[in-house]
């Protein structure tokens, strides 16, 4: 495995007034991991998430990724640039069916102008082709190819999050950002999801996962950062993070005496 | 096979359509009364189909397409009777102007949303009237623009109701099926999706600012196609037929037939232009038919007749209003009595 960083923060802080949601934050994820951000409710995972995709300003600090600074893109570059995420609550486009979901995660990779849809030109049909094929390609990669055709907001909600999943792999990112994506799921599902996220990992991309479930993040995990009130107070692989008293300390409380 | 079979029967459907619409003027001729509502009804669809691309696609929400249809109005009377501009070059350069206006509109309030946009649209359309009734030499003020030439091909004058109701009949076509085409593609794809989640749409990659920039000056480029028709219809433009209430008018039409669907602007149209001259007896009152039938709309089918369920993004293999998935897991199966 290559000891690139392929996404990194330099003592990154986002305050909101007075609170330090994320406060100088230092970490990497090295190309071709699966990386785990835990840490109790409020630790600032999600507001991190939210920085690295361009949905907010950091306050301080600089994002890395693949080497170029990213800080302060707005969110529509990260994606071009191949940083794709999830949403910790369901961000699907609701009436549209599981497969135009996924085709619209490919949009900046197609070339078609107003021009080529009006005339129906070859680079048009081709893109649509392409949308179309890949698409059901994904589909069936999350195990969601009997859902094709079914609006988004009808699907069960395990399968609402696969599908997430699958519309950000359409836009072919070279890191991938769940939040939370086990949430809510029953242990069938979350089994299903774990297959799912190292069959997405073992094709070479690299994944940054925010998660509460722990045996999940256990169990996928190559290294794994903990943050807490906005400080990252731990970072290693699984067995480093679990016997590591602050993280211990953090979730369950300091012991009496 | 079943989508290959609705298929068939839409294309049967819109070929039976076409010759109705086709052979229907040659029964009435000498009526002009009727070819007028025929034409207005075309008319209103160019309109309501421009204002869907907004309202209906991308989600936002414009109260002013009257402002655009006065540019094209204006445009097309200027050009033709102080530069002898004719019909067909003047519907692009119409739609052009209303695209250009539309980014004056469109770039300052990008970043606004509901009812602080459709604020804005609102003033913007009365800015306009406003500057048209105020525009001194260039737009002759309160007495509005006469004698403009009626429309022409290859030196053959297209003068009366039968030949202007083929020529709106052609510039629908051509309208709804060039935004058809539009919105099966990832540009109509990207409009729905903000539409349905503004900040997915942006994690996916679309620019959200530029398609909605975009989107509203593609869909006011055809309300000022449908201003330059109409003031080659009646041969005469004036601000005071470019009210707010022009506006309303256009955008309770498709709330009626339907936000979001190709046929819904259509229905809405014909159902709002026909309603009224049923009911001329009632002289001026007439005008309370248009809130009436938004109300009863909005009771008994909020989405309008043809929206809501089926939004017609264009792919008709793949948007069946199909129900629950097969294994949608926590309810007993349906009992397959298909209610």
């Amino acid at each position: 495995m290559s000891e690139e960083r392929i996404l990194e923060t330099r003592e990154l802080s986002i305050h909101f007034g007075g609170l330090k949601a994320v406060d100088k934050v230092d970490m990497w994820v090295l190309r071709g991991h699966v990386h785990g951000i835990i840490g109790p409710n409020g630790a600032g995972k999600t507001t991190l998430f939210n920085a690295l995709t361009g949905f907010l300003q950091p306050t301080g600090g600089r994002i890395f990724f693949k080497g170029v600074d990213i800080t302060g893109f707005p969110s529509h570059r990260a994606a071009e640039l191949g940083l794709c995420r999830s949403f910790q609550n369901i961000k699907l486009f609701k009436t549209m069916t599981a497969i135009e979901n996924v085709r619209v995660g490919f949009h900046y990779r197609l070339r078609t102008t107003l021009l080529d849809a009006i005339f129906r030109t070859r680079r048009f049909r081709e893109d649509e082709r392409l949308t179309l094929e890949r698409g059901r390609e994904l589909l069936e990669t999350m195990r969601l190819g009997q859902y094709a055709d079914f609006k988004a907001a009808k699907l069960p909600y395990g399968t609402q999050r696969r599908l997430e999943i699958a519309r950000a792999l359409a836009s072919d990112p070279e890191l991938l950002l769940l939040d939370e994506p086990a949430a809510g799921m029953n242990p069938a599902e979350t089994a299903e999801l774990s297959a799912c996220i190292r069959r997405i990992s073992a094709g070479g991309r690299t994944i940054v996962v925010i998660e509460h479930d722990m045996r999940l993040i256990m169990e996928i995990c190559d290294r794994i950062t903990v943050l807490n009130q906005g400080l990252k107070i731990c970072e290693g692989d699984a067995e480093t993070v679990r016997h590591d008293p602050g993280v211990i300390q953090a979730y369950l409380g300091r012991s009496a005496g | 096979m079943i989508s290959r079979l609705v298929r068939q029967e839409r294309t049967v459907f819109l070929a039976l359509l076409a010759t109705a619409l086709l052979a229907f003027p040659l029964a009435f001729r000498e009526n002009n009364y009727i070819l007028r509502i025929a034409i207005n009804i075309f008319l209103y669809a160019i309109l309501c189909t421009s204002l869907n691309m907004i309202n209906g696609y991308s989600g936002q929400f414009n109260i002013g397409q009257a402002g655009f249809y006065c540019i094209g109005a204006y445009t097309a009377a200027i050009l033709s009777t102080r530069h002898g501009i004719g019909i067909w070059i003047s519907l692009p350069v119409c739609g052009l102007m209303a695209s250009v206006a539309s980014l004056l509109l469109g770039i300052p309030t990008a970043r606004l949303k509901g009812i602080f946009l459709a604020m804005s649209t609102l003033g913007f359309s009365e800015i306009i009237r406003l500057i048209v009734l105020n525009g001194g030499e260039f737009t002759r003020g309160p007495m509005g623009i006469p004698g403009i030439p009626p429309a022409s091909l290859f030196g053959w004058e297209l003068g009366t109701n039968f030949h202007m109701y083929y020529l709106a009949l052609l510039l629908t076509a051509l309208t709804v099926l060039i935004c058809a085409n539009v919105l099966d593609s990832r540009i109509g794809r990207a409009w729905i999706a903000i539409r349905e989640d503004e900040l997915a749409a942006r994690a996916m990659g679309i620019p959200t600012v530029r398609y909605k920039i975009y989107n509203l000056a593609f869909s006011t480029f055809w309300a000022g196609v449908a201003g330059c028709y109409y003031a080659f219809l009646s041969n005469f433009v004036s601000a005071d037929s470019f009210h707010l209430d022009e506006g309303f008018v256009i955008l309770g039409m498709v709330l009626v037939g339907g936000l979001g669907s190709i046929a819904g602007p259509l229905i809405g149209a014909a159902i709002l232009v026909i309603i009224p001259e049923i009911f001329r007896f009632l002289a001026e009152y007439r005008l309370i038919l248009y809130g009436v039938a938004i109300l009863i709309t909005m009771h008994l089918r909020p989405q309008g007749i043809c929206g809501g369920g089926v939004m017609d993004t264009g792919d008709a293999g793949s948007v069946r209003d199909q129900d629950e998935p097969p294994d949608s897991e926590p309810e007993p199966a349906t009992g397959g009595d298909g209610t």
